[in-house]
């Protein structure tokens, strides 16, 4: 057998097609996703000097991180409440809003597709453009929004919504609901629409209706969406950082207020802004959000899973 | 889609649909105006806009829109967003296609393994990975180059990729397979001329449910890149609105012109983007 009869026997091969067909995707996997993700636990447990390693520390960073007293720990805690804060906030209004937005577009009535097309449009636009956006909107002297509730309470009205601690981070999470509500909306709607129409009509002949519907029937089948959406809320809403960028600024200010993990690792691992520049913190506080959205996940998907309704039996 | 029961839609009475459009319409509004704000803004001068903010632009002033188009580089930064995001996407289809057909179509024993691993990269955020390879585009010479944003994108999306057009392929007939190996073709023209073109719907879900994370992408070029120039429109918004700070008939002009775009493309095809976006999320 000559060599060009061996190469068309392997080249026909159904192993070598397999190995052919997966192997560059496998080659960019492994290095961009795969070797990065590990490299960046290695990072956090060495003490660097700019962008070099000067040696292995252990879990010297993380106990620098999370001790209380030195200057990253307490941007760390002040970052991570404002994370908090966030995830209750969100998640509640977000998710309440998006459910009520689904359960109107499930009327079907005349006019849906409109609703539904518009309620989506926010979450395909850019975050840190929309960030710019109200930016302007909420100038305390020249934006519109203020323009707006002066007209309708009848006097001139002012007031810094971004630039008092007390407010700017809820306005930074109403923008953010502003942008994503469409979102869990129609992840929702689909699963309203996978209803079987049977278990409808057996609503209307046995007179199953308004809260009673919502709380026993709609409710207890959609717990896989609600279960999506909560995790992509949750995680989201960890990695928070274009809308806080573009909002108050890397710092997340005025004064921290609006600061978070995101904005906190971004200067932390990449810039100087702050004096606290430092890869081998900036690699920890990454790994620590990781983890916080593994487990929360983890445990949200746990807690749902027996709560789960199956209609096949 | 349309389950609908004929029993619930005879039985929602007039208040009850009033109601919803109630609450419909002023979710409406409420998405509707800060946007046409944006866009009446962007017909007026700055001092207009300092006296009276809300005032419509009666006398429209296209000259804000000439400043932004001629005046700054937002051509440039349009190019930059279709090079970096076609780029990346040809990179993602091109190797995520033939891996997730391999994966769904060839029933072998580490298929399941491969795919449940390409699964686990959808966990990770890419971003916080983002020192690693920041140091690694420095290393490699790809710091401040688009290049370097297509190959992480590209990356960052496989999954997803892999995700979606698994369940395209896995659900065609078996037996196309075995009339293609009977008329002589090989595996890869198997691939090429019979699998592929029935997948094209899922192509297309797979491009729309990355591409639009991808356009919109602002913290990778920001880490990566350092010549303004060389940035797409997130970064060059941020940008502009340092240089600009209080010329707001640009600045709105610049908003408006950079979410355009995706308006326009989410206008004509709506339904697809829905698809598309959500694609990722069901499984």
């Amino acid at each position: 057998m000559g060599i060009k009869e061996k190469w068309e026997g392997i080249s026909n091969s159904r192993d070598f097609a397999f190995v052919v067909f997966l192997l560059p995707g496998l080659v960019l996997f492994i290095t961009l996703v795969i070797y990065p993700v590990f490299r960046s636990f290695a990072y956090s447990l060495y003490a660097w000097e700019g962008l070099q390693r000067v040696g292995f520390i252990g879990l010297e960073n993380f106990r620098t991180l999370f001790n209380g007293v030195s200057p990253i720990s307490r941007r760390f805690w002040n970052a991570a409440g404002h994370n908090a804060y966030a995830l209750a906030f969100v998640v509640v209004l977000q998710t309440l809003i998006g459910f009520f937005i689904a359960l109107g577009l499930f009327q079907e009535l005349p006019g849906t597709k409109f609703f539904r097309a518009l309620v989506f449009l926010p979450v395909t636009l850019s975050i840190v453009v929309v960030g710019f956006l109200f930016n302007l909107l909420l100038h305390p002297s020249w934006g519109a929004i203020n323009h707006l509730i002066g007209f309708f309470s009848g006097s001139d009205f002012s007031f810094p919504w971004l630039g008092d601690p007390a407010t700017a981070f809820t306005t930074i999470l109403i923008i953010n609901i502003w942008r994503w509500a469409g979102f869990p909306a129609l992840i929702f709607l689909a699963g309203l629409n996978n209803i079987p129409a049977a278990v409808l009509d057996a609503c209307e002949l046995d007179g199953v209706k308004g809260l009673a519907r919502i709380r026993f029937i709609y409710l207890p089948l959609i717990v896989p969406q609600l279960l999506t959406v909560l995790i992509l809320t949750i995680t989201g809403n960890l990695r928070m950082f274009d809308i806080v960028y573009s909002l108050t600024g890397p710092t997340g200010g005025p004064n921290y207020s609006t600061d978070v993990l995101g904005t906190l690792f971004y200067r932390t691992a990449f810039g100087g802004i702050t004096g606290l520049a430092d890869k081998g913190l900036g690699a920890a506080i990454g790994i620590v959000i990781v983890l916080l959205s593994a487990v929360i996940s983890l445990v949200i998907t746990r807690s749902l899973h027996n709560k789960r309704v199956s209609l096949e039996g | 889609m349309s389950k609908a029961s004929v029993l619930r839609v005879k039985h929602l009475g007039l208040t009850k649909s009033s109601i919803v459009y109630l609450f419909l319409g002023l979710y409406a509004v409420l998405i509707i105006v800060p946007l046409l704000i944006m866009y009446n803004s962007s017909l007026r001068s700055t001092t207009e806009l300092f006296s009276a903010p809300l005032s419509l632009a009666i006398n429209p002033r296209f000259e804000n829109y000439r400043e932004v188009l001629l005046g700054s580089n937002f051509m440039l930064h349009l190019m930059n967003s279709v090079i970096i995001t076609a780029g990346a996407m040809l990179l993602n289809i091109g190797v995520g296609t033939p891996a997730a057909y391999a994966l769904a179509r060839y029933r072998v024993k580490s298929a399941g393994i491969v795919y449940s691993f390409f699964l686990l990269g959808l966990m990770v955020p890419l971003r916080l990975a983002s020192l690693p390879l920041f140091l690694m585009m420095r290393d490699l010479g790809l710091l401040d180059t688009r290049t370097a944003l297509i190959l992480v994108y590209s990356a960052w999306r496989f999954g997803f990729t892999i995700l979606i057009l698994y369940g395209f392929f896995y659900n065609l007939p078996e037996n196309l397979e075995d009339a293609g190996r009977i008329d002589g073709a090989n595996e890869f023209q198997l691939f090429r001329k019979v699998m592929l073109p029935l997948a094209r719907p899922g192509l297309v879900i797979a491009i729309i449910y990355n591409a639009v994370p991808i356009w919109n992408d602002f913290f990778f070029p920001l880490i990566f890149l350092r010549s303004s120039e060389l940035s797409p429109l997130p970064l060059a918004v941020a940008n502009f609105f340092g240089e600009h700070s209080v010329q707001w008939g640009p600045l709105f002009a610049f908003l408006g012109l950079s979410i355009l775009p995706i308006v326009v493309l989410y206008l004509l095809m709506s339904r697809y983007f829905i698809r598309g976006m959500l694609a990722g999320t069901f499984r």
